[in-house]
């Protein structure tokens, strides 16, 4: 009986050590990879999360809340992380030009400084254009990868 | 088994053995074939950056792995044809210390694979040495001869390539730089091989955003007839190159224009059916746009804005953007035109959902 409940035993540690040394495996054939590619498809992820979300959603109030919130959640970020110090002249540049992005499409969508705002009926639409138009925006490749790390922190971590 | 059945099925093993062996021969004669051949086609496709995007249903598509994959498909359906895939992947290692090759090589000759290989491709990364170097071994030497010539095409597909300096163009070696001298310097590199003798590339595709502008084109018309680009953003799906396969058997000088005309319009109608965002393609003649590149005071205007814009040396070399060169003072809209097939949609949505006019070429500026 004790003998079967070592093999047992035996058999679980062996488990857990075949399953830890695959993860390291794994983790380490990719190390080396580029970081701040990998935090800019972050960003990628967070928006598309947002088209989903828009889409899935069954109101147009709903959708409209969606991205209301998301994007005052992301100029907040962004706004907190340019007041910061120590963050470099070239990347507030890039940050700032974000912001402009972010809240020419909040502008859009509620309609304000002349813009025509956007129909119900065109919301799913208009949160695959924020989606493309964030994955092609040339301000990430500009930002360093601590500032980028900071943002996704800021608003893919913390204010989710 | 008896007799019969072991007698059987060593007939069957036999015929098999033979009809591979058939068609085996019949494929080696196909990559051998080289008189035949019309069309020589390098795409060059970087993939060492953050390349991922996602389509209408949310799912993720890398687009360099996609790009491939349509290479490669390509490839396969073009009979006389000769195809040279090369694809810049990240840096990656294996258990933390040992570099895995970041390069992989595809060699197509009338449809068949000939080679593929992965390679190392870090020291080249300034003038695509080791690209040529693969070129200059395997592009079969093929007499032009009246009549008959080899067109020659590259197909470039990444990011916006700076015009100068190029320091963090490639996510894993931010060190290497790779600008448009670079990509110059790589084409007269692949013009100076025997293969194509010094003449110019017939048509280059910079599938890359904010390219289509006066400084690129004159720094690439010495060494391609038409080059087609985007002065404005250009989604990550790409301007598409699945029109190859349409190839005729024969391009002659006016055909060539008509066939990048119809392959414009064809990238450009996939393109609008699956993105909203801004939508320009332009062909230029290289030919035809001399005269409006030399404009001296344009060159001078673009030159400031330029400095106006990249403000200080230590500013890191990635584009600050462009914007429509139509909104320059010493632009002439009757010259900018000359020369360029412009294909243009505004975006859905944004403060250019009612700009219905584009000139076609793309100046140093940002949207604010």
């Amino acid at each position: 009986m004790i003998y079967i409940i070592k093999e047992e035993y035996m058999f679980r540690i062996r488990l857990v050590l075949a399953l830890l040394l695959a993860f390291i495996l794994s983790q380490a054939t990719f190390a080396g990879s580029s970081e701040s590619a990998k935090v800019q498809n972050k960003f990628k992820e967070y928006f598309n999360s947002i088209s989903v979300k828009v889409k899935e959603a069954a109101t147009p109030a709903e959708k409209r809340e969606i991205l209301n919130n998301s994007f005052e959640k992301f100029n907040k970020a962004l706004t907190k992380i340019i007041s910061m110090k120590g963050i470099p002249a070239g990347d507030i540049k890039a940050l700032n030009s974000l912001k402009a992005s972010v809240t020419d499409k909040y502008n859009e969508l509620n309609g304000l400084h002349g813009y025509t705002k956007v129909q119900d009926n065109q919301l799913n639409n208009f949160s695959d254009y924020v989606k493309q138009d964030m994955e092609q925006a040339d301000q990430w490749v500009t930002i360093s990868v601590t500032t980028l790390l900071l943002i996704v922190i800021l608003v893919i971590l913390l204010v989710r | 088994m008896g007799r019969t059945g072991f007698y059987l099925m060593l007939f069957l093993i036999s015929i098999s053995f033979f009809q591979c062996r058939n068609v085996s021969r019949q494929d080696e004669a196909v990559r051998l074939q080289t008189d035949n051949i019309k069309y020589r086609i390098v795409y060059y496709i970087h993939g060492d950056g953050s390349y991922l995007y996602h389509d209408s249903q949310g799912s993720d598509i890398q687009a360099d792995v996609r790009m491939v994959k349509q290479a490669i498909s390509v490839a396969e359906g073009l009979p006389n044809s000769e195809v040279f895939i090369f694809h810049q992947k990240p840096k990656r290692h294996f258990l933390f210390f040992f570099p895995l090759k970041d390069g992989e090589f595809y060699f197509f000759r009338n449809g068949q694979l000939v080679d593929n290989e992965s390679y190392n491709s870090n020291p080249s990364l300034h003038n695509l040495d080791i690209e040529a170097a693969f070129f200059r071994e395997n592009a079969a030497y093929v007499q032009n001869l009246p009549g008959r010539t080899v067109r020659n095409f590259f197909l470039y597909y990444g990011h916006e390539i700076p015009e100068t300096d190029g320091r963090g163009y490639n996510a894993s070696y931010p060190e290497k730089p790779f600008s448009i001298d670079n990509l110059a310097n790589a084409m007269q590199l692949f013009e100076s091989m025997p293969q194509i003798g010094g003449s110019k590339f017939d048509f280059l595709l910079l599938s890359t955003c904010y390219n289509g502008t006066p400084g690129v084109i004159s720094k690439l018309m010495p060494y391609a007839s038409y080059i087609m680009a985007s002065p404005e953003y250009l989604h990550l799906s790409y301007i598409d190159s699945d029109y190859l396969r349409k190839l005729p058997e024969d391009l002659m000088n006016g055909n060539l224009h008509l066939y990048l005309k119809q392959f414009a319009e064809n990238a450009f109608l996939k393109l609008k059916s699956n993105t909203l965002t801004m939508i320009t393609i332009s062909l230029y003649d290289a030919d035809k746009v001399k005269d409006f590149l030399n404009n001296g005071f344009l060159r001078t205007e673009i030159q400031n804005r330029q400095e106006e814009e990249t403000g200080s040396a230590s500013r890191d070399s990635v584009s600050a953007g462009c914007v429509d060169c139509s909104r320059m003072a010493s632009f002439d809209l009757k010259d900018a035109a000359k020369g360029i097939d412009l294909y243009y949609s505004p975006p859905h949505f944004g403060r250019y959902k009612n700009k219905l006019t584009h000139s076609g070429w793309g100046c140093p500026g940002s949207e604010r």
